[in-house]
């Protein structure tokens, strides 16, 4: 009897340091989960994959690129149009991913090409979004 | 008697505490260093500036008026905000554009450009290319 009265008593002990090491755990377990679907972690990870496929390609390439995640993350961030997502600026070479309503992440590609026709296709059952472009000669 | 125990107790849960903290912010620091960094992909840049240069080389003929931004299909404004190339003909300063030394403080800094070196041997010359790259992903208000 006495011995269970001391095992009651150490859980009872430590009991404040399980519960401080649940939340701690939880709150890591978030954290980490935030961090890794984060727009701004997503947008620079498609606008990079971009312009290293830009910077690659040759004119008259076609690319086409799944962006089902991009998709996912604008509509939980409640970004008004998937159009918006992906933008070209041939003036400038350069290129934006909005995966938030107010920030976009934007890099230059060395490649001195334009980018023309872009066109998304959405298809929910699939879960393959695809962005699909024509890498063309520069126009002067 | 028991108060002091319990005064130890509360002890013991701040330097539990305290050990979390510590914990935590270690893994702060780690998560928010790896997903911030840009090194390996200032790295791949550099690398594939420095294929897109070789392969040109090789496809074209190369002489010494040659305009690298014409004959390699770069943009000339893109490369000089946020890149470098130092093109060598046998050990001979052939094209610069860029201080090449900027190389060395590239992974302390990231003010400084990450760099590729490769070599090309064509028509019995050794051309040594090496391209850098400093870009960084712009956030931009909209």
């Amino acid at each position: 009897m006495n011995k269970k009265a001391g095992t009651g008593e150490t859980l009872k002990d430590n009991l404040i340091y399980l519960i401080l090491l649940v939340i701690f755990f939880i709150i890591m377990f978030f954290f980490v989960l935030s961090k890794a679907n984060s727009a701004s972690l997503w947008s620079d990870y498609y606008a990079k994959e971009l312009t290293k496929v830009i910077n690659n390609a040759k004119p008259n390439d076609e690319v086409t690129l799944n962006f089902h995640k991009a998709t996912e993350i604008a509509q939980k961030n409640s970004v008004p149009s998937i159009s918006e997502i992906f933008t070209f600026d041939n003036s400038q070479n350069k290129l934006c991913v909005k995966l938030s309503p107010s920030r976009q992440t934007c890099r230059f590609y060395f490649n001195n090409v334009d980018i023309t026709s872009p066109e998304i296709r959405i298809d929910i059952s699939s879960e393959k979004n695809l962005l699909s472009f024509q890498i063309k000669e520069k126009t002067k | 008697m028991k108060n002091k125990a319990q005064a130890g107790n509360i002890t013991m849960i701040v330097v539990f505490v305290a050990i979390l903290m510590i914990i935590a912010s270690g893994i702060v620091i780690g998560i928010s260093a790896f997903f911030s960094s840009e090194d390996a992909f200032r790295k791949t840049d550099a690398e594939v500036l420095n294929t897109k240069i070789k392969n040109c080389f090789i496809e074209n003929s190369v002489s010494e008026k040659l305009d690298i931004y014409e004959l390699c299909s770069l943009n000339e404004e893109v490369i000089k905000r946020n890149y470098i190339i130092e093109i060598k003909q046998n050990g001979e300063a052939f094209y610069n554009y860029g201080d090449t030394e900027k190389c060395l403080l590239g992974d302390e800094n990231q003010a400084f450009p990450i760099c590729s070196t490769s070599t090309l041997k064509k028509d019995e010359k050794t051309f040594t290319i090496t391209t850098g790259s400093n870009q960084l992903s712009k956030i931009e208000q909209k």
